[in-house]
């Protein structure tokens, strides 16, 4: 009587055994290869998937050269975009015997600290990753990218070039980073303009390009005549909006050339050389300067980010000298520039 | 009961139905294999990997186990709310609503100590799940209002609440980069999570199959005018069932709360509503066959964490196969299903 | 505020809303609730931007994104109506499918994630009508759309016409209510069922066309819920074309509400969740005093009243 349900299940376990034993077979082809050489196994684990913004395009790429040109590094890019494989990704990599895992935010960070306990001849480096007593984890280093300096200098840029003194700007999310980048763009705009009226807008998503164009038209449509973006995929919407409206655009992370094409009116970019980050931190932790314990700032001064404005952009020269200015200053360590939204 | 038995065991379907699930599978890896060869990939090492990756060591049995209790949890509220005709869909809204009772209680009683902390919190899981949960409901048994659309649209209301309270609460964790969270007190071991929810599957299985209640709630499912003539309250029943499905729901997210994640994340929840839909429906006859169901999925998706640390194949294809495993396994239920009904006439 | 901007850009963030509307609303004339208009837009997007790189034009664009979009339909049809799969479930797995593949065509076709940017000679270009543009209030709003945004202000009545005046959309009409009787009737179901479905796909494909396409650009994931919109659009209207028009319309004013309420600060969580409150409400509302006034009917008298909708 109950023959029909027992065969049904013992079909669906034998699947599944099946699946267990190839699994168990344990044929791994990375034992033998750990050792040998001298090349060091970098890991480099991302929280967004490794398409989802420029500058992880960027750093993909960026580290891909690298790796050609360099035999004695081999880097491995993973992605861990749901919360639950964090660990698991970072516990896996370890088991397999990476020498260098690097983990990107604050919401790996529980995962990596967790893991470096675990391995403590493992050197982790965290991105950003915001660690409260840092110093306690000695194979942890914490680095970060600048990204005031070359928001500031937009910043200058767009107030240099703002006719009507109104300005937007159009960030990802209303998070710590993204508003740590508007702060300087609001503090370049008030050292060139300081009755310069600028907008906030906050789209909340990377990868809507139609809200962001959408952004874009309300910003100019308020009379904002230099508007920029920070937003990911979003933000090239931002950028179609501009060439449409023959408004002024500021860039992140990428120079936007075919939305252009037509039509010239991007400034200038805020490139971050993540990729440049990261390799330094690489051939850091490589050469036994790895810092554990501590935190590490790269800014302009390690050719880390530059705002980069094309010979043939729209910018005039009494704009580019005030970038030119600020740029000086900043690295005469003249101006601070503070992570604090000066508003909303 | 025993008749209705014996009645299926004459049916010549038997051999089709046995390996239904089985055959599903098998087609849905195929055909995303054909997937990875196509665009340049190796499907047999895909697969090995992923095989590997779930199985092959302890840490990655230990992942797969805890990636498929949630799932299971998710799968019995959809199979107890489709029993009795209630197309669960808002299981996302009913976690984010558990997720955020749940850190509520964490901030207005976060000092207490630990068990009764976590009792707490398990109530205000089970609470906002089930409410959630059966909003839809009587919105359909008493006005006869679509349930798909209602949940959907509850779904994503609650998300971006939920959204709304990671970013601008007090109680987020501001000042961290991206991270959006709120820190949940109780802890305890994989292991107590794992032991809790066989408890919880071995309830569920016996009350259904062998109680009065369980009895009551097929009767439903099959025939609601029969089931009222026999003298069944219906609309109580279905609206204590879809609370109930809430309430599993609620369950799940205190599991991943209290074992896993110590946090309440923005998009912590992912796809699980699906997964469990889609175990529910591949053990739709059996609770054992949902535990599997839930299996096979748990294990795609610790594989997939070792499939991208070892391989090039991107992660991508793990959603591919995990589309076509539900595309797959829901058709032979739903040919079985209409086979059977047309022979004995029951549409 | 700039009345005439917000509501120019209320008919562009329609118009994608609208054309899955019309599509999913063959779908549901049929009977088959097709759940994943999200995931088959999504495939019409990608699927119009590898167009228009193939074959270096914005029609060749809209083109395949249009038979890309069908095929993907049609197997979804068969997979209903032959293999008998639960419509939602299919269409679930559908969306899973179709951001899964999409995102993981990225890199072989283009050699870019996440987003691909075409060149913007392959853009799909608002059009200016100069006379259009002068009419006083409605000038200025009408005007600088894309060809496709004027489509889909005046498909939904096209399809009115099709629906209430021709035969076929009768015969469509008969199988969403009972395809037995349909079929009793002479009418060829399975093949009715499948124009239906084929039409879904035609105006998905559309609309992920102009999405992509007026911006030249692809996005992982860009149709961002707008499916899911339109169909909540359709279940409001019982998917009535000219009032789904008016809905999606208003979806287009809340989301452009909610962009300019954006910039001035405020957060957009709480403006997002409007328009699906709203969409909530009038879900609920319209049913709730449907139900309670037919109870009442029935409680007052034994006329044999039959004007049930």
């Amino acid at each position: 009587m109950f023959n029909k349900k027992i065969l049904k299940i013992t079909a669906l376990v034998i699947s599944l055994t099946l699946i267990m034993l190839t699994g168990c077979s344990n044929t791994n082809k990375n034992n033998g290869s750990d050792e040998t050489g001298d090349v060091t196994k970098v890991a480099f684990v991302s929280d967004q998937p490794l398409d989802a913004s420029e500058w992880l395009v960027n750093l993909v790429q960026g580290i891909n050269e690298y790796q050609k040109s360099n035999d004695n590094v081999e880097v491995k890019l993973v992605e861990a975009t749901q919360a639950s494989e964090y660990e698991p990704k970072i516990r896996a990599l370890a088991q397999q015997g990476y020498d260098v895992i690097i983990t990107t935010y604050a919401s790996t960070a529980e995962a990596t600290i967790a893991v470096a306990n675990d391995y403590p001849n493992i050197k982790f480096g965290s991105l950003d990753g915001t660690i409260d007593n840092l110093e306690g984890y000695s194979n942890i280093e914490e680095f970060g990218l600048n990204r005031t300096e070359t928001a500031y200098l937009a910043g200058v840029v767009a107030a240099s070039m703002s006719e009507t003194g109104v300005v937007g700007i159009v960030g990802g999310m209303d998070e710590p980073v993204i508003n740590s980048i508007i702060a300087g763009w609001q503090q370049g705009l008030i050292s060139v303009n300081e009755d310069i009226v600028d907008y906030v807008s906050y789209a909340g998503t990377w990868t809507d390009p139609t809200t962001g164009k959408d952004l874009g038209l309300a910003l100019a449509d308020k009379g904002a005549d230099v508007i920029a973006a920070a937003a990911g995929g979003t933000g090239a919407g931002t950028a179609q909006a501009a060439a449409e409206t023959s408004t002024y655009f500021v860039a992140w992370d990428t120079h936007y050339d075919e939305v252009f094409k037509n039509n010239k009116v991007e400034l200038g970019s805020a490139l971050n050389y993540f990729d440049v980050m990261v390799i330094q931190f690489i051939e850091d932790a490589i050469s036994g300067n790895f810092k554990g314990g501590q935190r590490i700032e790269y800014g302009m001064d390690k050719g880390v980010c530059a705002f980069d404005i094309y010979e043939d952009a729209p910018v005039s020269d009494e704009a580019r000298q005030n970038v030119e200015e600020a740029l000086e200053k900043i690295k005469n360590g003249e101006i601070t520039i503070s992570t604090e939204l000066l508003h909303k | 009961m025993i008749q209705t038995y014996k009645a299926k065991l004459h049916d010549k379907n038997q051999l089709f139905q046995l390996l239904g699930p089985v055959f599903s599978i098998i087609i849905a890896f195929i055909v995303a294999g054909l997937v990875v060869w196509a665009t340049g990939g190796d499907p047999i090492e895909a697969y090995t990997v992923l095989a590997k990756g779930a199985f092959g060591s302890l840490s990655g049995i230990k992942n797969t186990i805890r990636y498929t209790i949630p799932i299971i949890m998710l799968g019995i509220s959809f199979a107890i709310c489709s029993k009795c005709g209630y197309f669960n869909i808002g299981q996302e809204g009913q976690m984010y609503a558990a997720a955020i009772a749940v850190a509520a209680v964490q901030r207005i009683f976060g000092d207490l100590p630990m068990v009764p902390l976590m009792f707490i919190m398990i109530i205000a899981a089970i609470l906002a799940g089930g409410i959630i949960c059966i909003i839809p409901a009587i919105f359909k048994f008493l006005f006869n209002v679509n349930e798909v659309i209602t949940a959907m649209l509850i779904n994503y209301i609650i998300l971006l609440f939920t959204n709304y309270l990671l970013l601008y609460s007090p109680i987020a964790e501001v000042g961290k980069s991206t991270a959006m969270s709120i820190r949940i007190s109780p802890v305890i071991s994989g292991s107590l999570l794992l032991i809790v929810s066989i408890i919880i599957i071995l309830v569920y299985g016996l009350i259904m199959k062998r109680t009065t209640p369980g009895y009551r709630l097929k009767i439903v499912g099959y025939n609601q005018r029969f089931a009222k003539a026999s003298g069944i309250n219906t609309i109580r029943l279905i609206l204590i069932v879809a609370f109930l499905g809430g309430a599993f729901s609620g369950i799940s997210v205190a599991g991943e709360m209290f074992g896993v994640y110590h946090k309440v994340y923005n998009g912590f929840v992912e796809n699980l509503g699906f997964y469990g839909m889609t175990a529910a429906l591949i053990g739709s006859k059996s609770t054992l066959g949902l535990v599997l169901g839930a299996l096979i999925l748990g294990s795609l998706q610790s594989g997939a964490v070792t499939l991208s640390v070892m391989t090039d194949v991107p992660s991508e294809l793990v959603l591919v196969v995990q589309g076509f495993v539900m595309l797959f396994a829901t058709i032979n239920i739903m040919q079985y299903f209409t086979k059977t009904l047309d022979k004995k006439g029951v549409e | 505020m700039d009345y005439l901007q917000l509501l120019n850009s209320t008919l562009r963030l329609a118009a994608p809303i609208t054309l899955i509307a019309m599509g999913g609303l063959f779908a549901l004339k049929v009977d088959v609730f097709n759940l994943g208009l999200e995931g088959f837009a999504l495939i019409g997007c990608f699927a119009s931007v590898v167009g228009a790189y193939y074959t270096g034009s914005v029609i060749g664009g809209i083109t395949i994104g249009v038979l890309a979009t069908i095929i993907m339909t049609l197997i979804y049809a068969v997979f209903v109506m032959e293999l008998k799969v639960n419509a939602v479930i299919c269409a679930v797995a559908f969306l899973t499918l179709s951001s899964g593949i999409t995102r993981y065509l990225m890199l072989p076709i283009f050699n870019m994630s996440g987003k691909y940017i075409l060149s913007s000679d392959l853009a799909l270009r608002p059009i200016n009508i100069s006379w259009l543009g002068n009419i006083p209030i409605l000038g200025p709003i009408l005007n600088n759309q894309t060809i496709l945004v004027y489509l889909s202000l005046l498909l939904p009545f096209v399809i009115y016409i099709l629906l209430y005046k021709t035969n076929i959309g009768l015969s469509m009409r008969a199988i969403g209510q009972s395809s037995e009787s349909a079929r009793s009737a002479g009418i060829n179901v399975r093949g009715i069922k499948y124009f239906a479905l084929l039409l879904n796909g035609l105006f998905c494909g559309l609309a992920g066309a102009q999405l992509a396409l007026s911006l030249n650009m692809f996005n992982v994931d860009m149709t961002a819920g707008r499916g899911f919109t339109a169909l909540a659009a359709l279940i409001l209207t019982a998917s009535q074309p000219i009032l789904t028009l008016l809905i999606c319309l208003l979806f287009g004013l809340a989301n452009a509400i909610s962009n300019y309420l954006s910039t001035e600060g405020y957060p957009s969580q709480i403006l997002g969740m409007l328009p699906y409150g709203l969409a909530l409400i009038a879900a609920i509302l319209p049913q709730v005093i449907r139900t309670i006034s037919k109870a009442m009917n029935r409680a007052k008298a034994k006329n044999l009243n039959t004007n049930n909708l």
